[in-house]
């Protein structure tokens, strides 16, 4: 009896001790990563906030924007039988409506990138922290770190994450083509659309290189780049003076699903 | 009962050892076959040579590079330093050269495809000593078949802390 009365103590004892160390680690943690913080944010002068505009009045649906996508980042060819079990990997999607009744019909092409939300859905549930927002508004997906389990491919509204259901194939003299600066994903990871910010890592160095601050138009998607129409723009959506953001408070804006709060970071411009 | 309990502490403690054993092994195996050219760095350094002489690139792209063997044989050619060892080398370097091929120089180095690292960025923007990840090349007289240190994700975010630069995933992964 008196063995047990003493262990219930010393228990309780040790657990209080536990608990109170628990929390005195986590603030000092806490504080040591707010004093970590500070120095790296006076390097960057301002983080920016990069955002995408789509004017879908200019937009011809000539899916070049879905090809640089595929050309850019290493995508697997979209073969039949990916198509037909609905498997296709697609960062850059044409999104097909038909609007109006006859004889005023009218057919529709929408590009859907990611849409970078300010708040987004799939990051959340991500157990390991695979995806999730960096200070300058992009979603992240970090392959490596990715154990499959498809969370963010379900919770995404706009469908916008791929599963790598099978190792990536190329027809033999297109694995040399290759872009050097995208990794080729393995078989059992998500991927997505990442704003090409491989070309944002080389945009910062090169801007760093010449002693200055990233200008616009330093940092250029793929799929901005080859647009014929021009109907797509990208820069900064916390300079006011960004293409971006001047078109983006343009009066035929709107945003995708925007009843879901997700704050896409992608707006379409569209005459009503 | 008890003898039991020894035997299994005696089998943690064999098996501990085995691994530490073949880990320390592992660790000073080489990571890399070299051609079987006596190429010497710290003649090379001691000769007022710096690392970016030869790996020109480091200072203004992604890659150091090895330099070409054509630049081996010139510089030769132009210095006219006469030693046993390059008495035998050089006529083949000579010939390597004149079909025009290259010596085929394994990467010791070698970062993932999922990471980015730029040499530009370490060496020009944060001056960083080649050293840091690459040794003391002053000491070393035979080719490099083994990195310094573990290129590492967690060494790189270490140095990252330490000078209190970005540790954000994505200035590295892609």
């Amino acid at each position: 009896m008196e063995g047990l009365a003493y262990s219930r103590r010393s228990f309780l004892a040790r657990a209080l001790a536990a608990a109170a160390s628990l929390a005195l680690f986590r603030r000092l943690s806490k504080a040591e990563a707010s004093v970590r913080q500070a120095p790296g944010q006076a390097v960057a002068a301002r983080p920016h906030r990069w955002g995408m505009v789509i004017d879908l009045d200019r937009c011809t649906g000539c899916q070049a924007c879905v090809v640089a996508c595929w050309a850019e980042n290493n995508q697997p060819l979209p073969s039949p039988e990916a198509h037909r079990a609905g498997r296709i990997i697609e960062w850059m999607t044409l999104l097909p409506s038909t609007e109006g009744e006859y004889p005023a019909v009218r057919q529709r092409l929408m590009p859907v990138p990611c849409q970078h939300c300010d708040r987004p859905p799939c990051t959340p549930v991500c157990p390991v922290f695979a995806t999730y927002k960096n200070p300058e508004g992009l979603v992240a997906q970090i392959y490596p770190r990715c154990i499959g389990c498809r969370y963010c491919v379900n919770a995404c509204p706009y469908t916008c994450k791929f599963f790598n259901w099978s190792t990536p194939t190329w027809p033999a003299p297109m694995e040399a083509m290759h872009n050097p600066d995208v990794s080729v994903r393995p078989k059992g990871v998500t991927e997505k659309c990442t704003f090409c910010h491989h070309r944002l890592i080389r945009a910062k160095e090169q801007a760093a290189s010449d002693g200055r601050t990233l200008r616009e138009g330093d940092y250029v998607p793929a799929c901005m780049q080859v647009c014929p129409a021009r109907a797509i723009a990208f820069g900064d959506l916390d300079e006011p003076n960004s293409a971006a953001s001047q078109l983006g408070r343009s009066p035929r804006r709107s945003l995708l699903q925007e009843e879901l709060g997700t704050r896409p970071k992608v707006t379409y411009l569209a005459e009503a | 009962m008890r003898e039991r309990l020894l035997l299994l502490v005696a089998l943690a403690v064999l098996a501990g050892t085995t691994f530490y054993a073949m880990r320390e092994r592992a660790s000073q195996r080489p990571q890399a076959v070299q051609p079987l050219i006596p190429f010497n760095h710290q003649k090379h350094l001691a000769a007022g040579l710096t690392c970016v002489t030869c790996h020109a690139q480091a200072e203004t792209e992604t890659f150091a590079g090895v330099p070409a063997v054509t630049d081996c044989v010139d510089c030769h050619a132009a210095v006219g330093v006469q030693t046993p060892v390059l008495d035998r080398v050089g006529p083949q370097l000579e010939q390597v050269a004149a079909r025009g091929e290259e010596i085929p120089w394994k990467q010791v180095y070698r970062v993932p495809g999922h990471a980015y690292f730029s040499h530009r960025r370490h060496v020009t923007l944060a001056q960083l000593d080649c050293a840091l990840c690459h040794g003391d090349l002053s000491q070393v007289t035979a080719p490099v078949v083994r990195q310094a240190a573990p290129l590492t994700m967690d060494r790189c975010l270490e140095c990252h802390r330490q000078r209190q630069v970005t540790t954000d995933c994505l200035a590295c992964h892609r």
